[in-house]
């Protein structure tokens, strides 16, 4: 059960009140979804109703960042481009 | 020296004699094989398709110089992590085949391999609590009646004689429009259908190597040439990949890339209960299905959880959804305690069917993608795979399930059925 | 004799938890029972002599309580009767209540004479996996057996009744959390909150202390329960400590969460418990977390180990101290700890006959052996309990003691007759919460029990679930982990003082850890001897399974059920991981145990749904108009439940659809549209934005005018359709229709954010804010012309789009094409809605103005083969397989159009959207329906397409349906057949525009 801080509005809350877009991918370009870090597109559903990007790891759940829309952070620890 | 391989047939009469000397006669279902250096086929991955692929390739190919490599123990994956669901009612004539050949393949599946799956098809309802979802039925039933599956639409008061605890009348926030009935659709023991392919393909001189994870697949010259395994290189020219969720990371390095997506699936299971239900209910709309299996425990799954990742824990808000579901169908249930919920990792594809088939590189073959639906395809899967690789006649079986497809975009797309897991 | 209760006066140490001052009456199978306020369910039993309370769950040995605990695998009892019946409750966690009613589950006819038994003569024949080598043939005998597999198997009844209590979630947030308040509990809590800190302390128990009552000693200078009552209560005064009892922290989670169950009140009729919840499910999330769970006490695993009588030694201690019940009067005790002598000394004090104390180790040197031998207690070391014998539900009469030495020999075996057997196999750390959060708990051979070994930051293992048993070790280990959590929390600004009060207690004897598994030599005596008593899994059992390849512990569980009880295991985890290697399966290393899963206890399904039940479980979403429509049919679509029909008293639903139908065609009628979404989309972005996301190419729209669109995926296939009218120069409106209001909004705030952030736009989803009435029919002219307003659509045509006021308030009309005919949307403020339907019903009145609803909606489109979302769409369809084609664009790079290009989505033979008319025009084929070309031919027929709508027209006066047909467009004319109810009906593919080529022939 995530706990996920919105970049844009501030919130910290459950995953339930956000909802998970997937990979941070261009149209149609298939990306492996690794197991490691991961960068997502995120919605603060229940909140301000911002996407965001998330990157997170997809087998220990810990998340280390998260961005508004456009600017992209660089490589986290662990993650590979 | 190659591992004795078990001969000694389960009957009743073998274990007369074995209980007069307190089983001290039995031998492993499966001998623990050490790798050899070289297979003519290599399955990466023990689990049902894998193994049920290894054993129809022996049994009805003859190819037996096959090594099945798992690198936990065998099952470990969503062979033991489902609600070992079986039904063939699918809505695409490509599922509906391959569905089909696998529900056969189950009501013989305990001589077949002189192993008591505990197939039990006790009948199987899919409740329609919209009108939508009813009419999606309808033309699930009918499909299934021109294809020779024999299923169809039954009325409320039907399915109130086939669940006495279901709560349905004005009072509920949906109303009962009505069931698909699938009177052979039922379950059967997951891990035994597992440990009986791997007995069997082991009798037929199938080595079955646990705790040998694959790292890479090797290639000579656009070829296969084996597998590198933290036990050691493994030559093969033949390399069928059915590792679920891990396929994608080992096929990467090949340069192929599977639209897979991994997430959670959770279930859980009731304390044991005298039986209070006797078929599997499946309510789409409603976002749950349960059985009762033979222990007694209700097995309730719903749908999957809302992130992707490979963690097997599992959100807590999905139980919540699939509890609330529940109740909503069977309010009695809510004394009624859970006793243990699990997750497995799905590997869910765009359009919710698996993908089957070569992969470009001479002697590699994939079978994955199977999300939340696999465990009943595995008879199906493994006898459609072996004859694919083998260069079978029933290679068509799976033929439809090709990669190719999601660049032509010609999808089975099966997940209005499979709005929730089963 | 059998267990009992001591007298009042016998000693002011025993009973302190029960008011002998307070009766309370209660039932077992029917028979009046009485116990006190304060008692369990299981003491209660316990002091009324009862023995056994349950049978197994395969070869229905009776069985009785074993343990104080929630590891008691036995005492499993059915409470409570009509819709308060609660099966599978753990005796031993009941507090007892005046009146409860409680019966034996699992034997039948009755508890004493249970027909299930026979199947003890059977044991030979069901060694682990039986099932798996038997009933295979006849292969349909198969449903007999495992009907009759399914009566014998489960516990209890499962309850028929909806449950009259109501749950409830909390959420909560926390510094530290602590697990449980036993001494190590508290003195973490005392820690951590001495920094500060917000902490939770939830403890399972009623009341704190854990198992602190079972020991001597002094903290700070009291006795043990003072410094427990003290520390409680400076913890509860302080303002930033939440103590919880009652509630049990159920699982672990990812992000610090901890889901708690808290009994808020007791299992009686839930009028008594007022507005208060039966259990409250705390979800709270803590930056660290303290595992102060304790420890179990390991039974002993030798031959016929499971009798009613067999009781864990510090479980009866603690029996007596809190409930002043003694297990037996004649008592041999069996341990490879200290406390066996412990419990010996205290039941002696109450007056009972400990005939022996039977000591596994070879050379037991502890002060408290010392103390007891030097008493006069007969004491024999290096020795075992290799057997026991019994009578039925009597339980135990004798067991066979032998040395342990010598135990292959003839000699030194002695059989000594008993009613009670106390054993004790040294203690279990119990902090498998941890492995919830994946950490591996590794075997700790010495201690022979597992260890939390590599677990994840912030969460802390201390006390004895950290391994630390005496009292002085636990409590010092309970600071060490509450300041530890300080530490990852403050980081170096915590404190480091260590646990400070002086600590007197009797040390244990640390000489050898024997463990729980004396010497046990031939098989038949393996196959007697229970490791998982709640399961019926022996010695044996595990050896079979090791020896036909299920060692590994997954395996070794799945196959023999080990651990897979109520009880999860926590009575048999550690002595089968100890077990295991000797029997040649996987060595007992850090790897060698299986998942531990959520929850600790089995908890309620109710607790887990919490309010989302009945009105709340998928809370309705209602339109400004919803309440109006009583009278309705309403069904659910989407998260509304919308009018499907308005009958009228005595109409029959098709009648009164078609009666709808008929007063749209000739008349007028007024639909709520205020389920579909309206969507602002502003900016001078805006038309390029919409080009993108639509199909149809929507961007040059003339002002005041709208264009019908389609919305695909990225796959190319049809996901919405809708009208998308041009306000002003950069302002669009885009409605859909009913029941999808929620998803356009968020696919287009979708792109708008993230890959079309460039563009200048502005998206605002207004479906709450207006109401949509659709007039449909050819008096909607004349019924508009009646309301006041300054929109004037008499110069509309099939494209206009209006702003303006109507009947007082702002609105906005469009000419919408739903029905093909006359027809004028009106968005109105949500607020002003029921009023201006009303208004509408009633200035229409003589003109005959008629409520329709979704029935007759999707008649209407039927007969002018429109095609609806929700039907003839599932979401592998295209532009041009609903013959939409000229509605794509041929420029703009829409979202979809590279899918759309695909190969599969463009060839010829692709199911397209025909009419179908059947040769009985009376008859409807229901939707779904195949059509085949052969109804002759034998399965699996060739299949060309199925009905996706279909219905009676009254305008047409024959039934007329839709169709998705394989190449159907140059199919027309073609014969096919519909098969309903068995028998073939022909019918002939047709176009879709019904209205305009059907003839009104009947």
């Amino acid at each position: 059960m995530l706990l996920i801080t919105c970049p844009v509005c501030a919130v910290t809350a459950e995953e339930t009140e956000f909802s998970c877009g997937g990979l941070h991918v261009q149209p149609g370009e298939t990306r492996r979804y690794a197991r490691g870090v991961v960068r997502e597109y995120w919605l603060c559903a229940a909140g301000c109703g911002s996407w965001f990007g998330l990157a997170r790891h997809s087998v220990n759940q810990r998340i280390l960042g998260s961005w508004t829309m456009g600017k992209e952070p660089p490589l986290f620890p662990g993650e590979t481009a | 020296m190659p591992p004795r391989r078990p001969t000694r047939r389960y009957t009743l009469t073998s274990l007369l004699k074995e209980a007069r000397r307190q089983h001290r006669g039995w031998e492993p279902a499966w001998p623990k094989a050490e790798p050899k250096a070289s297979y003519e086929i290599v399955i990466a991955g023990g689990g049902g398709h894998g193994l049920a692929t290894a054993y129809y390739l022996a049994k009805l190919h003859g190819i037996r110089n096959i090594a099945v490599v798992e690198k936990g123990w065998l099952g470990g994956g969503n062979a033991a992590r489902n609600t070992a669901i079986i039904r063939s009612d699918y809505l695409r004539p490509e599922s509906m085949a391959l569905y089909r050949l696998s529900h056969s393949l189950f009501e013989h599946l305990s001589t077949e391999l002189d192993f008591n799956v505990m197939y039990s098809p006790r009948g199987l309802v899919e409740l329609a609590y919209t009108r939508q979802h009813m009419e999606l039925l309808a033309r699930t039933a009918d499909a299934n009646t021109h294809y020779g599956i024999k299923s169809w639409m039954i009325p409320p008061d039907e399915v109130r004689k086939l669940l006495p605890l279901l709560d349905d009348g004005p009072h509920k926030r949906y109303p009962l429009f009505g069931a698909l009935w699938q009177p052979r659709g039922g379950i059967a023991r997951h891990d035994a259908v597992i440990w009986a392919y791997a007995r069997m393909a082991a009798q037929l001189g199938i080595d079955i190597i646990e705790n040998c994870e694959i790292e890479r697949i090797e290639t000579i010259g656009g070829r296969i040439s084996g597998v590198r395994t933290s036990r050691g290189t493994i030559s093969a020219g033949t390399v069928l990949v059915a590792t679920a969720a891990d396929t994608p990371a080992l096929l990467a390095s090949l340069g192929i890339n599977l639209p897979i997506e991994p997430v959670a699936l959770q279930a859980f299971v009731s304390e044991p209960l005298k039986p209070a239900l006797d078929v599997v209910a499946i309510a789409g709309e409603v976002e749950g299905y349960i059985s009762q299996s033979d222990k007694g425990e209700l097995v309730i799954g719903g749908a999957t959880d809302k992130a992707p990742g490979y963690s097997r824990r599992g959100a807590f808000a999905s139980i919540e959804d699939t509890a609330a579901s529940m109740l909503e169908l069977f309010p009695s249930l809510s004394r009624v305690r859970m006793m243990r919920h699990w997750a497995g990792t799905v590997d869910i594809t765009p359009d919710r069917s698996p993908i089957i088939g070569a992969l470009g590189l001479q002697g590699l073959f994939v079978n994955c993608g199977w999300g939340t639906g696999g465990f009943k395809a595995i008879p199906g899967s493994g006898y459609g795979t072996a004859s694919l690789i083998a260069g079978g006649k029933a290679a068509h079986v799976v033929a439809p399930f090709g990669l190719d497809r999601f660049r032509q975009g010609r999808l089975i797309d099966e997940s209005a059925a499979s709005a929730v897991a089963h | 004799m059998t267990s009992s209760r001591i007298p009042k006066d016998k000693d002011p140490r025993f009973g302190r938890l029960i008011d002998r001052d307070a009766p309370l009456a209660f039932t077992f199978n029917g028979k009046k029972l009485k116990g006190f306020a304060g008692d369990t369910l299981a003491s209660a039993l316990l002091a009324n002599g009862v023995r056994t309370l349950a049978r197994s769950v395969k070869y229905h040995r009776p069985r009785g309580i074993m343990s104080v605990g929630a590891d008691d695998p036995n005492a499993i009892v059915q409470t409570g009767t009509g819709d308060l019946r609660t099966p599978n409750q753990n005796a031993t966690r009941i507090p007892l209540e005046a009146g409860l009613a409680v019966a034996s589950q699992n034997a039948w006819p009755s508890l004493g004479f249970d027909a299930g038994a026979l199947l003890e003569r059977a044991r030979p024949l069901m060694p682990p996996g039986f099932q798996y080598k038997a009933f295979k043939r006849p292969l349909k005998a198969w449903r007999a057996y495992e009907k009759a597999i399914r009566k014998i198997a489960g516990y209890g009844t499962a309850p028929d009744k909806p449950d009259p209590d109501r749950y409830e979630h909390v959420n909560a947030h926390a510094d530290v959390l602590i697990v449980g308040g036993g001494i190590a509990g508290l003195a973490a809590a005392e820690a951590a909150a001495s920094e500060g800190l917000k902490v939770f302390l939830a403890e399972a128990a009623p009341r704190l202390g854990g198992i602190a009552d079972a020991y001597e000693g002094r903290i700070d200078g009291m006795p043990v329960l003072d410094w427990v009552r003290r520390t409680a209560a400076k913890l509860a005064a302080a303002e930033n400590v939440h103590l919880l009892v009652h509630a049990e922290v159920s699982g672990l989670y990812d992000h610090g969460l901890a889901v708690i169950v808290e009994n808020v009140t007791p299992d009686t009729r839930p009028e008594e418990a007022g507005n208060m919840p039966r259990q409250r499910l705390w979800k709270l999330r803590a930056k660290a977390v303290v595992l102060a769970t304790g420890a179990f006490e390991k039974p002993l695993v030798f031959p016929e180990n499971d009798r009613p009588g067999i009781m864990l030694a510090t479980s009866a201690r603690l029996y007596l101290r809190r409930y002043g019940v003694v297990p037996g009067q004649k008592i041999v005790i069996a341990t490879s700890s200290d406390e066996g002598y412990r419990t010996a000394t205290d039941l002696a004090a109450a007056g009972a006959d400990i005939s022996r104390i039977v000591d596994l180790r070879i050379a037991p040197d502890g002060a408290l052996f010392h103390m007891v031998k030097s008493g006069g207690q007969s004491i024999s070391v290096a020795s075992a309990p290799v057997s026991t014998r019994g009578k039925g539900t009597r339980g135990i009469t004798d067991v066979t003691i032998a040395n342990r030495l010598t135990v292959d020999g003839p000699a030194l075996r002695s059989v000594m007759s008993c009613d009670t057997l106390l054993v004790s196999g040294g203690w279990a750390p119990a902090p498998m919460l941890a492995g919830h959060l994946g950490a591996r708990l590794s075997f700790d051979r010495e201690l022979g029990a597992f260890r939390p070994g590599d677990v994840p930051k912030g969460l802390i293992v201390a006390g004895a679930a950290n391994g630390k048993f005496d009292l002085a070790l636990a409590v010092g280990d309970g600071w060490r982990g509450g300041v530890e959590a300080a530490r990852h929390i403050l980081g170096a600004a915590a404190r480091e003082a260590g646990f400070s009060a002086a600590v007197e207690a009797t040390q244990d004897d640390p000489a050898e850890a024997i463990g729980s598994l004396p010497d046990i030599s031939t098989p038949e005596e393996r196959l007697r001897a229970f490791v998982d008593v709640q399961t019926d899994t022996t010695v044996g059992d595990m050896e079979i399974a090791v020896r036909e390849g299920y060692g590994a512990p997954e395996h070794l569980k799945r196959y023999t059920g080990l651990g897979l009880g109520t009880d999860q295991g926590k009575s048999s985890v550690a002595n089968a991981a100890a077990i295991l290697p000797r029997l040649g399966g996987t060595a007992a290393d850090s790897s060698a145990h299986t998942t531990f899963r959520p929850p600790w206890t089995p908890i309620a399904f109710g607790a887990i749904a919490g309010a989302r039940r009945g009105p709340l479980f998928r809370p309705v979403r209602t339109t400004p108009l919803t309440h109006l429509f009583g009278d309705a049919i309403l069904e659910p679509l989407g998260l509304w439940r919308l009018p499907a029909a308005f009958p009228q008293p005595g109409e029959t639903r098709e009648n009164a659809i078609r009666r709808e139908v008929r007063t749209v065609r000739g008349g007028i009628g007024i639909f709520d549209a205020s389920a579909g979404a309206k969507i602002l989309v502003s900016g001078t972005g805006a038309g390029e934005f919409l080009d993108r996301m639509s199909a149809t190419d929507v961007g040059d729209t003339p002002i005041g005018t709208s264009r019908y669109a389609l919305f695909l995926n990225e796959e190319g296939f049809v996901i919405e359709d809708g009208i998308v009218a041009r306000l002003r120069e950069d302002r669009f409106l885009v409605s859909t229709g009913v029941g999808r209001a929620a998803s356009l909004s968020g696919w287009f705030e979708r792109w708008h954010q993230t890959l079309l952030r460039d563009l200048d736009v502005f998206i605002v989803d207004e479906t709450e804010r207006w109401a949509q009435i659709l007039l449909a029919g050819p008096q909607v002219p004349e019924l508009l012309s009646r309301i006041p307003g300054d929109i004037d659509i008499s110069s509309f045509t099939v494209d206009s789009f209006a702003e303006g006021d109507v009947n007082g308030a702002p609105a906005r009309a469009l000419a919408s094409r739903y029905t093909a005919g006359a027809e004028v949307e009106l968005s109105i403020p949500a607020g002003n809605a029921p009023a201006f339907w009303n208004f509408l019903l009633e200035a229409g009145r003589d003109i005959g103005v008629a409520r329709f609803g979704m029935d007759a909606m999707q008649r209407l489109r039927l007969e002018a083969g429109a095609f609806d979302l929700d039907r003839e769409t599932d979401g592998t369809v295209t532009p041009y397989d609903l013959g939409l084609g000229d509605l794509v664009s041929s420029e703009s790079d829409f979202i979809g159009r590279s899918g759309l290009e695909r190969p599969a989505l463009t060839r010829p033979n692709r199911r397209h959207l025909v009419g179908v008319l059947l040769d009985d025009k009376m008859l409807t084929p229901p939707p779904g329906s195949h059509l085949i070309l052969d109804p002759e031919e034998p399965t699996p027929r060739r299949v060309v397409g199925h009905i996706t709508t279909s219905g009676y027209s009254p305008t047409l006066r024959r039934s007329l349906a839709l169709a998705l047909v394989s190449a159907g467009e140059k199919h027309l004319g073609d014969r096919v057949f519909v098969m309903m109810t068995g028998d073939a009906h022909g019918a002939e593919i047709t176009v879709t525009d019904f209205l305009g080529t059907v003839g009104d022939d009947a």
